[in-house]
């Protein structure tokens, strides 16, 4: 290839310029494309599909692909997933919906069925239909709407269901959040079910059930982003009013004055927790350079960010649980140069303690684990235990706590079925818990390093310690291999190395003006040699 | 608009940093994005030395300032341009070294294969089972497709739709609390990547049974050979390639015979 050929087409300068276009224009184009795509998820959209009996066919064949394993063939919400969730799939031949627009025990509009087809319900498993088209999910609506006769009816009498009217939010002052608190604790009496704190923890709670006699909880107001009906101001007002159809959760319409409902939404509003914890792959505990508290309310954690850890039912290893109870706990860490430190916050409406209910359900300890491989993996690519209590080659060091006896413990497994207490006076760990409406708090503590080395976790600085957490709730039939787990995280211990990284830097900067001078002189001989 | 060589380039590569790391979904790790922006920096390096005019534009405006200007105006001007560069530039490499020396938040890099090699050969519950050239017996079953088809969606439906999500893609409601997350079966670069034996034998071993490539051996897949059948491995595995639209990866026509 000659450079001659080349030159008159690639002239250096017009073929960056014309780079740097295409770059900009394709840039564009992304930005536009993520617009159109956020614009139609947004989207109030008409429906695409009127209701032609093809469109109803095309909802058919997708619901018996998509839909049925859940809800079922015929929409009762018995499919072959239905055992393994809690809640349950809808029972889709009654037309009780719980995320609609319109008033109490109304049909759902169009719009509100393909929304939640849409977007999916939080803290359900009901998805959001991201493997659908927009025309895909309207035909659906149409299908769902067969499967239940009101619709039909409806349709015979002309009767269209009316969207409730709600007005603007007020301004939430402190004044109505304190009215609405009198409400919500006096006057509708909502801690009966969803307890004094909000975390759905009240004395009637625990024997709800819906229309279908499923067991239902009492939502947790402190955390907004698992409303199934919306946690906006707006939404929480509606489900105030209207109640929410199927469960026990009232209308309150009737007998109070608007002033008074938009009160108790803002009191709802603000039981909400205010920073939700971020999630997190490695757990940074705080340097204190004094001696740790053994305080659970020790003004000291208000300053310490909790990190979210999410749990999901232990579903590798029979027996199974699905719908483990508590999907998420928060940790605190503290440390010094003994010991450190951990406080663990969990919601779980009930307290257990061994025993069997009324009904003859056995209920077993509250119970929760922290779980460290016995040994600190050499690197993070190393082998670590099977994150399920380990295995036989590479086994894990427990620090156990349950409610029954309520000590801690630890012990160490190869494996589900293969754990072994360590004796009392091999115990290292010690702590502390309290229960306070609807709320675990467990304060455990030890020192960075024991005695024995074989068995106990040795903490070090600045490694990633592998860390997993297992938990337990009692009154959901949760024992053993039936408990809600972490996958594995690392713990980090920061030791700064000041002296270490010093004289890096200086290294670095030496090494930058050798380099400079070098370049310089180079450029300057090439200079003169050529001139 | 006349900008130098040296701007353009510069600009250049600061805009392709910038869609690496804001413009594409899903973000980037930033450890490929390292790795991107090296290929983009070593590309345009490349480019500037295949043309010695090219070279020449680009260097100019830095001999300008190094080599000594006869005038002494712009020589004063110059001095003060290259005391700043040469000054500032250890100073923000020690900076540079110094904060990236202080432990990082991030977590560390797990350099896991995400496919390794699988073996010749697997027990499946202490049958011998030859994954080399291994078909899904149940397709040459053409008539039953269906069915299969149908049943295999039951059992996605009754045991791996909590992790991989009804939508296939690993967003079930589990999926959340998983690090590494579930396979997403709808990715380009996963199931249409590999023969059915290569997701049979995942599925039955699961995330213990992964080689020593797979460490740190983190995933959470159960290994299922002790609650599915083998009949039921297969139909799950064509219920997963009919519902994402993939094709299976086909083993060569003629099977390496050893």
């Amino acid at each position: 290839m000659g450079r001659k050929t080349s030159k008159s087409i690639i002239d250096g300068r017009n073929i960056s310029i014309r780079f740097i276009m295409l770059l900009t224009l394709m840039i564009i184009v992304i930005l536009l494309v993520e617009f159109l795509i956020l614009q139609s998820l947004l989207a109030q959209g008409e429906n695409l599909a009127p209701a032609s009996s093809e469109n109803i066919e095309a909802g058919k064949r997708i619901y018996m692909k998509k839909c049925q394993y859940c809800h079922g063939v015929d929409g009762e919400g018995d499919g072959p997933a239905s055992a393994f969730l809690d809640p349950p799939p809808r029972d889709l031949t009654r037309a009780r919906y719980k995320i609609i627009s319109t008033g109490s025990g109304e049909l759902p509009t169009d719009q509100d069925i393909f929304n939640v087809i849409s977007n999916g319900i939080p803290d359900t498993s009901m998805p959001a239909w991201s493997s659908l088209k927009e025309k895909e999910k309207w035909q659906t609506v149409l299908y769902v709407k067969t499967l239940a006769e009101r619709f039909d009816w409806y349709k015979q009498i002309k009767k269209v269901p009316e969207i409730v009217k709600i007005a603007n939010p007020p301004h939430a002052t402190k004044e109505s959040i304190e009215r609405g608190r009198e409400i919500y604790m006096k006057k509708l009496e909502c801690w009966k079910c969803h307890g004094e704190s909000g975390r759905g923890d009240g004395p009637s709670a625990i024997k709800l059930t819906d229309e279908w006699e499923h067991p239902i909880k009492a939502a947790n107001l402190t955390k907004p982003w698992k409303f199934k009906i919306g946690s906006a101001q707006k939404d929480i007002y509606r489900t105030i009013i209207t109640g929410i159809a199927g469960t026990p959760m009232p209308a309150f319409l009737t007998g109070n004055t608007e002033e008074e409902l938009w009160d108790l939404t803002n009191y709802v509003t603000s039981l909400g927790i205010k920073n939700r914890p971020q999630k997190t792959t490695v757990l940074r505990p705080l340097f204190i350079p004094g001696n740790l508290t053994e305080d659970l309310e020790d003004p000291l954690w208000n300053g310490i960010e909790a990190r979210e850890f999410t749990l999901f039912g232990q579903i590798l290893l029979a027996p199974k649980l699905y719908t483990p109870s508590i999907n998420e706990i928060y940790v605190k860490s503290i440390y010094n140069d003994k010991e450190i430190a951990f406080l663990i916050e969990w919601d779980d409406a009930n307290q257990s303690s061994p025993g069997t209910t009324e009904e003859g359900d056995v209920i077993y300890a509250d119970a929760l684990a922290i779980q460290f491989p016995s040994q600190i993996p050499e690197t993070p690519e190393s082998p670590r235990p099977f994150f399920l209590m380990g295995n036989p080659t590479l086994p894990v060091n427990l620090w156990l706590w349950n409610s029954d006896s309520n000590t801690f413990m630890e012990a160490n497994a190869e494996g589900v079925n293969r754990k072994k207490f360590q004796s009392e006076k091999n115990s290292d760990i010690k702590g502390k818990v309290a229960y306070k409406q609807g709320q675990y708090k467990l304060l455990v503590k030890r020192n960075l390093t024991t005695s024995d080395k074989t068995d106990d976790i040795q903490m070090e600085y600045n490694k990633f310690i592998p860390i997993a957490f297992f938990v337990w709730d009692g009154h959901n039939g949760e024992t053993e291999s039936k408990m809600a787990v972490s996958t594995w995280h690392y713990l980090f211990l920061e030791k700064k190395e000041t002296g270490r990284n010093v004289l890096y830097s200086i290294l670095a900067i030496l090494f930058t003006i050798i380099a400079e001078i070098i370049f310089v002189k180079r450029i300057r001989r090439n200079a003169i040699s050529t001139q | 608009m006349k900008t130098d060589k040296l701007s353009q380039i510069f600009l250049l590569v600061v805009a392709a940093f910038l869609v690496l790391k804001y413009v594409i979904h899903p973000r980037i790790p930033s450890s490929l994005l390292y790795f991107y922006m090296m290929i983009v920096i070593f590309a345009v390096f490349i480019y500037i030395i295949s043309d010695t005019k090219l070279l020449q534009d680009f260097l100019n405006p830095i001999k300008s300032i190094i080599i000594k200007n006869e005038d002494p105006l712009i020589e004063e001007r110059n001095k003060e341009a290259r005391m700043l560069i040469f000054g500032l530039l250890p100073l923000a490499v020690a900076v540079f070294t110094y904060i990236n020396l202080s432990v990082g938040t991030k977590q560390p890099a797990e350099l896991r294969s995400i496919h390794p090699e699988p073996p010749l050969q697997i027990l499946f519950r202490e049958k011998p089972l030859r994954i080399l050239g291994l078909k899904n017996p149940l397709r040459a079953d053409k008539k039953n497709l269906n069915k299969y088809i149908e049943e295999g969606a039951v059992v996605y439906f009754e045991n791996c739709f909590f992790c991989h999500g009804d939508n296939l893609d690993g967003n079930g409601h589990f999926a959340e609390a998983l690090n590494p997350r579930p396979a997403d079966f709808t990715d380009p670069g996963s199931i249409s990547q590999l023969q059915e034996s290569y997701l049979f034998w995942r599925i039955s071993k699961g995330g213990q049974g992964l080689p020593a490539e797979g460490t740190p051996w983190n995933s959470a897949m159960p290994s299922w050979e002790n609650v599915l059948t083998e009949e039921d491995i297969w139909k799950v595995i064509i219920y997963i390639y009919e519902s994402t639209g993939m094709e299976p990866r086909r083993w060569e026509e003629k099977p390496l015979n050893r």
